[in-house]
């Protein structure tokens, strides 16, 4: 999910015969439609291991443009794996397939999909009201650091092209902050409310748009919340009704990384992006 | 002093003593704006921020002329107005403009030196098209002549390069959300001089009606024969642009001198900067640096702190001792100190307590011209403050908690919370105690210098009117005690409260020094008080009132406990263990939420303590002892007023390991940024309580109307603590080492009266010193 224009790579759907994969058809055809690109289907099912097969189960296929088809695997995982790695893909859009019992309240494949591709990854959570969707809301937690800052790039541009407004979410009171230079957190001291809480906002959100490489074009607004930040994720994108959830993270999933993002995969309140943050860019 | 003159081509270089120097290698994008503010100039007329010439896309490169407010659009308070930006250069080389953030940077280092009072910058790079060019500068804002600021930078080629651009810009500040500017526009018809002077640009205020006229000389000298500039031209921009091949082995160095006139200062403001800035056209560059690095010495030599044995402690104390320099013009006294200074925009230039309390003390003992036209800026605005008394229905004077340039008061009455809600702010209405934290400092400073003349013209109807204030807003009540109800004390975690302890505590003070400074007045000036009392229309048994009212005034002490309860009701307040949030860095109001903690004895910062430190001298040992012990565990420092004023304290009991934690915290709160927000200046009044922290904590120095006293305290790694002190124009030499302390007074004409510890009280004259020693607790004499 580049921000190139004319990135004609495509993104891959992994999708099988199941009503799972039919209420996310909506949202991979805006998204597709948002960064004009091509789909490659992976097919899951053995028994729709075709287009043509899976077309027939399931009819809006025909609204997407699709480039071609992965070759199914007795691994889905590995399918996904290699048609990704096979075509460059831009990113991988799929359903989120819970298991309350794993670790990251994420099914294997899910899982094996995320921790292998360091790519951006939309999953989608099986909803009634995914038939209507429309990227208006992002939401954007932040811990203030740069290394988030950089990494939300392709998702603020993909705000851009949609139109959308940024909620920009800083959770505080949890975990030690960040210790990066340049990371902005809550602040320690609030001398004057009336004066640090709207100087702070600004700052943050300038530290967003300028580590977005050009100017932001919608609006951004800002938001503060404090307690465990995978929870207040939650809580806010439903508060707000946010539409798509920005995750930056580190592409490690065990015990004890990405304790937000596993709170959130436990309990999705709208389908998610997580977007590999670099490490290794932290200052130039 | 490490000056090296030797380096031809540039005039000066930074000081090489890592104890004067902030340094920042590299470049980190995300730590821009706090970079700036760290790292700004200013001399108390203006101040620019630190920001890179050529700009990046997080640069706020504004600057900020003291007393140039303005309302913006959509504001509802005035603010300081950000000044055309006179710093931007931009450098081409082969058609590409140098940006840090684009180019193969070799190495980066901006320094912040201290001592000679300016923002250092070297750097090296590989342009795309090959080959390398270093460059290093300088910038400056003229601590000899306020009106002047001065940029400097070399670029040298280490191979061919062609076609390399250099173009000097004045022009507005750039326009950010909120931020309020000056502009052209603004101006209406231009004056005719303009037309034929190409150096000068006019900018407006858009409501206060200010004129701002900048004019700018820039010079390119290649290998030291200057090189005509060619200037573009229009009503809102300048540029002198230079286009030149440049060679390996030549130096191309640039100078650019800025002369800054308001409407406030001059009537003519662009013929006044014109004028200036011929006049100093005709003057060597390096001579105006100079005059400016001889004038910061000047400032040091009555200003150093020296702390040997702490390299953290002694840069933090220098840093801080640099800012509150630059903060200050002793010329004006129409204006204040803002709480982030000249430094950046948050708090939109409004003065708070913080510089009569926290600031002042720096000044009242290291340059009291500086001091004096701080307190004659109260003087002036006594209008607004009598206003604002009335309008709530009450006698006398209360100073705005926010004031700009006239002295209404310009608290927000609202602000938008992160979490979405509309909070009221009340402290505008609430947090009084700023009518006696003024009359405080004007009682301090003519202790400290004898500036019978000040309190003559303008101290005395400050403390007058203070008094009044408070006087009217005590309420006799049916237990033949007066109360002051709904005030919001330095604890604003806590609004609407009754007889808040500092509050009240102030108050008697304040009436009972009104009284005693009439009665002074009257007796040694009796003529020119009959005046002022007449003018004042003060009845003779008006001061008994004042002593009536401070002697009834509820306290809220328990000579049982040794405790002050901080407001009527706090005791019955959930007592919460603070110890059990570790050394979690957010504001508790964040952590816990406002309202349990308005329910709770959790407290933002010292406020009964505070009491206790401003008037020591009143209350016995144990009190102060009880009173730290109970209220100090139960502060979640919120505000960065806290930390230094607890290091103080601790220091003062003794409490060493106290005083040093509170000292670290107080002392990174810039410097580390652990607050995330110096980005909108620096924190002025932290930087002042760290001031005090050493002085008036670790070595336990407190001004007295009968002369100075000590009780050091030192933490033992501080080998040496050497300082110099003003008091009434003499100037004492304090050095205190492990176990002993030796004052020495160098000039002056006035015998200062010294007290140490309970040795017995001596008179030093200029050229006298002494040395106390201490031995098992016990300070004597050392030559007794």
């Amino acid at each position: 999910m580049n921000s190139v224009d004319q990135d004609l790579r495509p993104v891959i759907v992994p999708l099988d015969a199941t009503a799972r994969s039919a209420a996310i058809l909506p949202v991979v055809r805006a998204m597709l439609e948002l960064f004009q690109a091509p789909a490659c289907i992976v097919p899951l099912d053995p028994k729709a291991a075709t287009l043509a097969l899976l077309s027939e189960k399931l009819p809006e296929l025909a609204a997407l443009t699709i480039s071609d088809c992965g070759k199914p695997a007795a691994d889905p995982a590995q399918a996904i794996i290699h048609a990704a790695q096979e075509r460059n893909g831009r990113g991988i859009i799929m359903a989120l397939h819970a298991d309350p019992s794993s670790g990251s309240g994420l099914e294997a494949f899910n899982e094996t999909v995320l921790r292998e591709m360091h790519c951006p990854i939309l999953l989608i959570p099986p909803e009634e009201r995914l038939a209507e969707w429309r990227l208006r809301r992002v939401v954007l937690p932040h811990d203030g650091s740069p290394e988030v800052g950089r990494a939300i790039r392709p998702a603020v541009r993909l705000a851009e092209r949609a139109k959308a407004t940024l909620l920009v979410l800083h959770v505080s009171g949890a975990g030690p902050p960040p210790e990066q230079p340049g990371s902005l957190v809550t602040p320690r001291y609030i001398d004057q409310p009336q004066h640090e809480w709207p100087a702070w906002a600004a700052e943050f959100l300038e530290r967003v748009a300028a580590l977005c490489g050009k100017p932001v074009e919608v609006p951004m607004r800002m938001f503060v919340a404090r307690g465990e930040p995978g929870r207040e994720v939650v809580r806010f994108t439903r508060e707000h009704q946010g539409d798509l959830v920005v995750l930056p993270w580190h592409c490690h999933l065990e015990h004890p990384h990405a304790l937000t993002l596993r709170t959130i995969l436990h309990d999705p309140p709208c389908p998610l992006v997580m977007l590999p943050a670099d490490r290794n860019s932290e200052t130039s | 002093m490490d000056r090296t003159y030797e380096i031809a081509p540039i005039p000066f270089s930074p000081t090489a003593d890592p104890e004067w120097r902030i340094e920042e290698s590299g470049f980190n994008l995300a730590r821009e704006h706090e970079i700036e503010s760290l790292f700004a100039i200013a001399n108390g007329y203006a101040g620019s921020r630190g920001s890179l010439v050529e700009g990046s896309p997080l640069s706020d490169p504004a600057t900020y002329i003291a007393g140039v407010f303005d309302t913006g659009p959509s504001a509802s308070v005035p603010e300081l107005a950000a000044a055309p930006d006179w710093m931007h250069i931009e450098v081409w080389v082969d058609g590409r403009a140098f940006r840090l953030e684009k180019v193969d940077c070799l190495y980066h280092r901006r320094v912040l030196d201290l001592r000679q009072g300016l923002l250092w910058r070297e750097f090296a790079y590989r342009p795309e098209t090959g080959g390398m060019i270093r460059s290093s500068g300088f910038r400056i804002a003229s601590l000899a002549d306020r009106h002047v600021l001065l940029q400097s930078m070399l670029v040298q080629p280490e191979d061919h390069f062609t076609r390399l651009g250099l173009r000097l810009i004045t022009a507005p500040a750039p326009d950010r959300p909120g931020r309020v500017r000056l502009a052209p526009e603004l101006c209406g018809a231009l004056p005719e001089v303009i037309d034929n002077a190409p150096q000068v640009i006019e900018l407006c205020t858009r409501h206060s009606g200010i004129r701002v006229a900048m004019a700018t000389a820039g010079r390119l000298w290649v290998d030291g024969v200057p090189q005509r500039p060619m200037i573009e031209r229009s009503r809102e921009r300048l540029v002198e642009a230079w286009e030149l091949d440049i060679e390996p082995g030549r130096t191309y160095r640039l100078d650019r001198i800025v002369v800054i006139f308001t409407s406030r200062d001059h009537p003519r403001p662009v013929q006044a900067a014109l004028r200036h800035l011929e006049t100093l056209e005709g003057q060597d560059f390096g001579t105006l640096v100079e005059a400016h690095v001889q004038a910061f010495e000047r400032r040091w030599d009555t200003a150093d702190v020296v702390v040997e044995g702490d390299g953290d402690a002694q840069r933090a104390i220098r840093f801080a001792i640099y800012h509150l320099i630059s903060a200050a013009n002793p010329e004006d006294e129409r204006v204040s100190i803002g709480a982030r200074a000249l430094t950046g925009g948050a708090y939109k230039g409004h003065v708070f307590w913080d510089t009569e309390i926290f600031m002042l003390p720096v000044y009242l003992l290291t340059h009291s011209p500086s001091a004096r036209a701080l307190l004659m800026y109260r003087w002036h605005t006594l209008p607004a403050a009598r206003d604002k008394a009335r309008q709530l229905g009450f006698k006398g004077a209360l100073y705005a908690w926010e004031s700009a340039d006239t002295g209404e008061e310009t608290t927000p009455p609202h602000a938008l919370a992160l979490d979405g809600r509309l909070i009221r702010i009340l402290n505008g209405e609430q947090e009084q105690h700023i009518a006696a934290d003024v009359a405080y400092a004007v009682r301090q400073y003519w202790e400290a210098t004898g500036d019978d003349e000040f309190m003559l013209e303008a101290g005395a109807e400050i403390l007058i009117e203070t008094a009044r204030f408070w006087a009217s807003r005590g309420r006799l009540e049916a237990d033949g005690r007066y109360h002051i109800r709904t005030v919001i004390g330095p604890d604003e975690y806590h609004e609407s409260v009754d007889d808040n302890a500092y509050t009240n505590g102030m108050a008697q003070w304040n009436l009972e020094s009104a009284a005693e400074a009439v009665a002074r007045l009257a007796h040694r000036w009796p003529a020119r008080w009959q005046e002022l009392a007449r003018r004042l229309g003060v009845a003779e048994d008006e001061p008994a009132g004042w002593r009536d009212v401070a002697g009834r005034l509820y306290s809220g002490f328990d000579p049982a406990t040794h405790l002050f309860e901080q407001f009527a009701g706090y005791f019955d307040l959930e007592d919460i263990d603070l110890s059990a949030y570790g050394s979690n860095p957010l504001p508790m109001d964040v952590l816990l939420g406002a309202e349990r903690v308005r329910k709770s004895q959790v407290i933002k910062q010292a406020d009964v303590l505070m009491l206790i430190y401003l008037l020591w001298d009143r209350f016995p040992p144990e009190v102060r002892e009880a009173n730290f012990r109970y209220y100090e565990p139960r502060t979640g420092h919120g505000s960065s007023l806290s930390p230094a004023i607890h290091a103080a304290l601790a220091a003062r009991l003794g409490d060493l390991t106290t005083a040093l934690r509170y000292f670290r915290q107080a002392a990174t709160i810039d410097l580390a940024d652990n607050m995330g927000n110096a980005a909108g200046g620096v924190h002025a009044a932290a930087l002042g309580g760290l001031w005090q922290a050493v002085i008036f904590g670790f070595a336990g120095m407190r001004l007295r109307p009968e002369g100075l006293a000590f009780l050091p305290h030192c933490p033992p790694d501080w080998t040496r603590l050497e300082f110099p002190v003003l008091w009434r124009g003499t100037e004492l030499r304090v050095h205190i080492r492990p176990g002993s302390i030796h004052i020495m007074a160098v000039a002056g004409t006035t015998p200062v009266p010294i007290q140490v510890a309970d040795a017995p009280a001596i008179c030093l004259a200029a050229g006298e010193s002494r040395t106390w020693v201490e031995t098992g607790g016990i300070w004597q004499e050392a030559s007794s």
